[in-house]
């Protein structure tokens, strides 16, 4: 037993283990070692933050590091290329109700392929739930779709419904798509309810438009942190505490370039606004497209200074006590370049870019990712294994909407 | 040897495992070479306890001892549930009391899952001739539905819609629009009660369409929409007050009009667009769905030029109509040249070259079509 094991890799917490389990009399050199490598630890952290124990659960009293790392990506563009096609193939065939099992294939390719930790996210929806979903929910838009062209009163009618209706839409969404999703052999869980999200999503945008706006990013940060706060990996919440600061700047800063590019275009094309309106009758399709692409630049530019900044923000300040911290730092500029070239790609081949792109912004984000791994990661609880609140789950299924966290 | 981890089934917690193999059998060792699992071990001993009662419920060799724990864990092919193959992602096969193994992909394992030939969509995705085929297929299948399939669904539906349900709709836009962009005409009462007289000797020599006792011809005054004219699903036609004095009253002229909206009403055009929209924004948001952002944008916009290449063949049909109803009336079809000709010179955007984005055809190529039918005569 020639053992020579290297405890250079061991967090605190796994030392002290090894040292209480360790045998002193068959292994002395070994538990001198460790002893060793306790006293350089303890140093630091006791120095350091003891990390302010929220509500440290009865099993680990301190959150300590045990790992950090960026989170990787395996997913190959020529291998999702191929899942892609063929999913799209059967999609067509099918009249779209293959588009149900090809989500889930899809959705387990990027699940599967993303690693934090040395473990893999796993996607666990059945497919039959989303077609279940997708038929109730192709039924819910044809109808609206019809009654809305038909008659612009009721489509009026309909779209005050709807608005009253979205905020439903998305908790169910959200609590079909976090449960279905796992880590480590634990699902993801959403505890939102209808009445904060109706709050979140309705009463609040609404009232900012009282405010000329100026309230809607302190609504937006509203929506943020509910949707973060109400999350969960097994028994443990995630909690978050955003700066309304952080919001404003970005909001601001999105707007300040949009005006920005709209002025820079008008004064290097020589015109004022008169002007444009006399060229309108010359050379139309020419302004027409100048115009288009500016809305294209603004766009790219704005809104991934945007994301940016908040999903850096996001991630800064939320974790899941004693189990993890995240960290994000998505670049403004190699964020527009990702899409820009990522919309040209998918324009030039016509659509067949669409998997390389996918998987590209995938590694983008992941590279971008990094996760510090605390030491209550091993013994996170699973819930709702069992059939508790089986109608409100039920219902859950019944939709399936995405909410994209950024 | 296969190199995986074992998930319990109440918490996060993981071992380290080998998996293999042997006689149809799949074994799972726990790795208790390796120190650092046995150092977990000791200190959580309580989640052992679980893992034994579990097998025991099970009905299996309860073998498994806290103390060692070398005994391996043992399962038929019927105990186990896997995940179909997809790409090379690691194999997730759920065990009796949602346990979850994952292991790294192999040959050996993937034949025990999956029998043979593998999941027949998994060889489809990495056979070479499926993928060429798809290919292949994919555009040519998205152009014949495109194409072919969804104005022929989108007839076929708009077919089924009842006259009752055009007019309540027809009722319901008209009354927005007068609310919105239209005003009651200014055009003086004669002028119209002879235009009316005139449209309704057309209307009476457009025979054979059934259609014929529901066109209702209205005038409106407008500022937005300028010399214009438009027909609703239930045989209403508005003709706004700026079209009348673009062509100085002609009759002839908008009596070409007023064959080109009957067209539309005739062939049930807006149901059929409604039908459309809706068939191709489904397609797309499921056939491409998944998307985010600026490539979801980019769809938005595909989806309007589909939308408006539909409306553009509306619009052809409609001119066509005309066309030869003013034949079969023994008229000039050049008539409708004419009155093209006085549209797009009173408007200030001449039909732009980028016709993708444009819901109506060309005004030259609609002009070009107009009269290439009064020579053939």
């Amino acid at each position: 037993m020639s053992s020579n094991i290297d405890y250079s890799t061991y967090s605190l917490e796994e030392l002290k283990q090894a040292r209480a389990a360790i045998d002193d009399i068959e292994h002395p050199e070994r538990a001198q070692e460790l002893e060793e490598r306790i006293a350089q630890l303890e140093l630091p952290e006791n120095s350091s933050t003891e990390a302010p124990s929220t509500g440290a659960s009865s099993t680990v009293s301190t959150a300590s590091v045990l790992r950090k790392g960026k989170v990787s990506f395996h997913g190959k563009a020529s291998e999702f290329f191929s899942i892609w096609i063929v999913n799209l193939l059967l999609t067509i065939v099918t009249l779209g109700i293959y588009s149900a099992w090809a989500k889930v294939r899809t959705n387990r390719y990027f699940y599967g392929n993303t690693e934090i930790d040395g473990h893999r996210f796993s996607y666990l929806a059945n497919p039959l739930q989303i077609l279940k979903g997708r038929i109730i929910a192709v039924c819910l838009f044809a109808s609206y779709f019809i009654l809305s062209a038909i008659s612009p009163i009721a489509g009026a009618f309909m779209v005050l419904a709807l608005m009253l209706f979205t905020p439903f839409m998305i908790v169910l969404g959200q609590r079909f798509s976090m449960r279905m999703t796992g880590y480590r052999n634990v699902r993801f869980k959403f505890n939102g309810g209808f009445g904060d999200a109706f709050v979140v999503f309705v009463v609040l945008p609404f009232v900012s438009l009282f405010t000329m706006y100026l309230m809607l990013p302190w609504a937006l940060k509203k929506i943020d942190e509910y949707l973060v706060d109400e999350s969960a990996f097994g028994d443990s919440s995630f909690t978050t505490k955003l700066s309304t600061g952080s919001y404003y700047v970005a909001s601001l800063g999105a707007v300040g370039i949009v005006v920005a590019v709209f002025l820079v275009g008008a004064s290097i094309m020589g015109f004022g606004f008169t002007s444009l309106i006399q060229t309108l009758e010359n050379g139309a399709p020419l302004v027409m497209f100048t115009l288009f692409a500016m809305y294209l630049i603004a766009y790219a530019i704005s809104s991934s200074f945007y994301t940016a900044l908040i999903r850096n923000h996001i991630y800064e300040s939320s974790e899941i006590p004693n189990v993890a911290q995240f960290k994000s730092n998505v670049g403004v500029l190699p964020l527009v370049w990702l899409r820009t070239t990522n919309v040209i790609a998918i324009v030039l081949s016509l659509g067949f870019a669409i998997p390389w792109a996918k998987i590209r912004s995938a590694h983008f984000f992941a590279n971008a990712t990094e996760v510090t791994v605390l030491s209550g990661i091993d013994s996170v609880t699973s819930v709702n294994t069992g059939s508790v609140g089986a109608t409100a789950e039920e219902a859950a299924t019944l939709f399936d909407v995405d909410v994209a966290l950024g | 040897m296969i190199p995986g981890q074992l998930y319990q089934s109440k918490d996060s917690a993981v071992t380290s495992v080998i998996a293999n193999i042997e006689k149809n059998t799949l074994i799972i060792r726990l790795l208790n070479g390796d120190k650092r699992v046995k150092d977990e071990q000791c200190v959580t001993t309580s989640r052992l306890e679980i893992d034994a009662s579990d097998i025991a419920d099970s009905g299996e060799s309860a073998g498994v001892g806290r103390s060692e724990s070398t005994e391996p864990l043992r399962f038929q092919q019927f105990e186990v549930n896997a995940k179909s193959k997809l790409g090379n992602l690691p194999r997730e096969i759920t065990l009796p009391n949602d346990r979850l193994l994952v292991c790294s992909p192999s040959p050996l394992l993937d034949q025990w899952l999956d029998g043979g030939a593998g999941s027949r969509i998994s060889q489809m995705e990495t056979k070479k001739p499926w993928l060429i085929a798809s290919v292949l297929l994919v555009p040519l299948l998205l152009y014949v539905i495109f194409v072919q399939g969804m104005p022929w669904a989108a007839v076929k539906f708009a077919n089924q819609i009842p006259y009752s349900i055009k007019s309540v709709a027809s009722q319901h836009t008209l009354s927005a629009l007068d609310y919105s962009m239209l005003e009651p005409s200014t055009l003086p009462d004669l002028q119209r009660e002879q235009l009316m007289m005139g449209f309704d000797t057309v209307v009476k020599q457009v025979s054979g369409l059934g259609i014929e006792s529901n066109i209702r011809v209205h005038f409106r005054y407008s500022d937005l929409i300028g010399p214009n004219a438009f027909a609703l699903p239930d045989g209403t036609i508005v003709f706004t007050d700026d079209l009348v004095t673009l062509v100085d009253g002609d009759q002839a002229l908008l009596d070409a009009i007023l064959l080109h909206e009957i067209g539309h009403v005739a062939q049930n055009h807006s149901m059929q667009l409604i039908a459309e929209s809706l068939f191709a924004t489904l397609a797309i948001s499921y056939f491409f769905g998944d998307l985010s952002g600026a490539i979801e944008s980019f769809m938005g916009i595909g989806s309007s030029v589909v939308q408006n290449q539909y409306s553009q063949k509306h619009e052809w049909q409609a001119d066509n109509f005309a066309i030869s109803q003013l034949k079969l009336m023994q008229r000039d079809p050049a008539d409708f040249a004419d009155v093209m000709r006085k549209l797009s010179n009173d408007s200030e955007q001449q039909g732009s070259e980028n016709s993708w984005f444009q819901s109506h055809p060309s005004t030259k190529a609609r002009i070009e079509n107009a009269e290439s039918a009064s020579y053939n005569d």
